[in-house]
């Protein structure tokens, strides 16, 4: 076997989509659940007891030794009361009629909680405008605690 | 009797770099050695861990959460995926240098729920957490040192001997 660039030759050899999608997934999935329980400052106790699980339970279904099932992950939203995965379809309603772009001239804009755009907020208030990236969702998240 | 080691360049991806470990004698690394045991006998198994590594080194930086913890050291896949009914055991061990540095050594299949009971993994296990404490130690002595800023580089210095 040859061994250099190893891992790529390998997956060249034997590496397919639906392990790439699998792996994706799974990892997309453990950032959104640490970015909720962070957000939400809920530890992974906390969430135990929402659950009505015992702490080491709740860190296997977050440490990837759990078969999520739909079900699971409906326990999981409902303890959480946040859509942990959203279909196209669904995200598509959500998002329809979201603003792509935030004029902030020292007012509030409108937060959109089920934005997932990054927008852009130009602030012209001092001598020397500036541009800010706003992750909606999460500003909205922090400014009104939903 | 204490054991000697050389770091190894394997693979640096956009964001983390991947070393793995020659032991004293030996011509190929530990995960060079891995590959090769388990490379044609466990091709989906192995495959989920590579590409767990491509995914973490291209796309997401090697943050403690996307392993698994397994005393001094840490393990890969993160998740556990059932093939034909029967879970996936195999195990990588490793040590998360930092989200840009990750050394990975060797494992096995791994049949206890513990480690350390497991025929298979314990020396593998035990191997993983000896390397990591002397990576530790190296880290803290400062005879080695990540560069993070540019492409992820583990300096070694002159005067490092990793001893196991």
């Amino acid at each position: 076997m040859e061994y250099n660039n190893l891992i790529d030759k390998y997956l060249e050899k034997y590496g397919n989509p639906e392990t790439e999608r699998f792996v994706d997934l799974s990892l997309d999935f453990v950032d959104e659940m640490h970015s909720i329980l962070e957000e939400k400052g809920i530890s992974q106790k906390d969430l135990a007891k929402r659950m009505n699980k015992s702490a080491a339970e709740v860190s296997k279904w977050l440490s990837g030794n759990h078969n999520m099932t739909f079900k699971s992950i409906a326990k999981l939203s409902v303890a959480l009361n946040e859509d942990i995965i959203l279909t196209t379809k669904k995200a598509k309603k959500l998002f329809t009629g979201c603003e792509t772009n935030v004029i902030n001239l020292g007012v509030q804009h409108s937060l959109n909680k089920n934005c997932a755009h990054n927008h852009w907020s130009f602030d012209f208030s001092s001598t020397e405008p500036s541009i800010t990236t706003i992750d909606c969702k999460k500003t909205a998240r922090l400014a009104y605690g939903w | 009797m204490p054991i000697f080691a050389t770091l190894k360049h394997i693979s640096t991806y956009r964001k983390t770099s991947f070393f793995s470990v020659v032991l004293d004698g030996e011509e190929t690394s530990l995960f060079e050695q891995f590959i090769e045991n388990h490379g044609y006998s466990n091709k989906e198994e192995i495959a989920v861990i590579l590409t767990n590594i491509h995914n973490i080194g291209n796309k997401r930086g090697a943050q403690s959460r996307f392993f698994r913890h397994e005393g001094a050291a840490e393990a890969l896949p993160y998740q556990r995926r059932y093939i034909k009914g029967e879970p996936g055991n195999l195990r990588l061990y490793c040590s998360v240098l930092s989200v840009d540095v990750v050394v990975l050594y060797s494992g096995h299949i791994k049949t206890k729920a513990k480690a350390q009971d497991c025929p298979n993994v314990s020396n593998h296990f035990a191997l993983a957490n000896l390397i990591s404490n002397g990576l530790t130690e190296g880290i803290k002595s400062k005879d080695l040192i990540i560069d993070s800023n540019f492409t992820h580089r583990l300096i070694i210095g002159e005067d490092f001997e990793l001893i196991i």
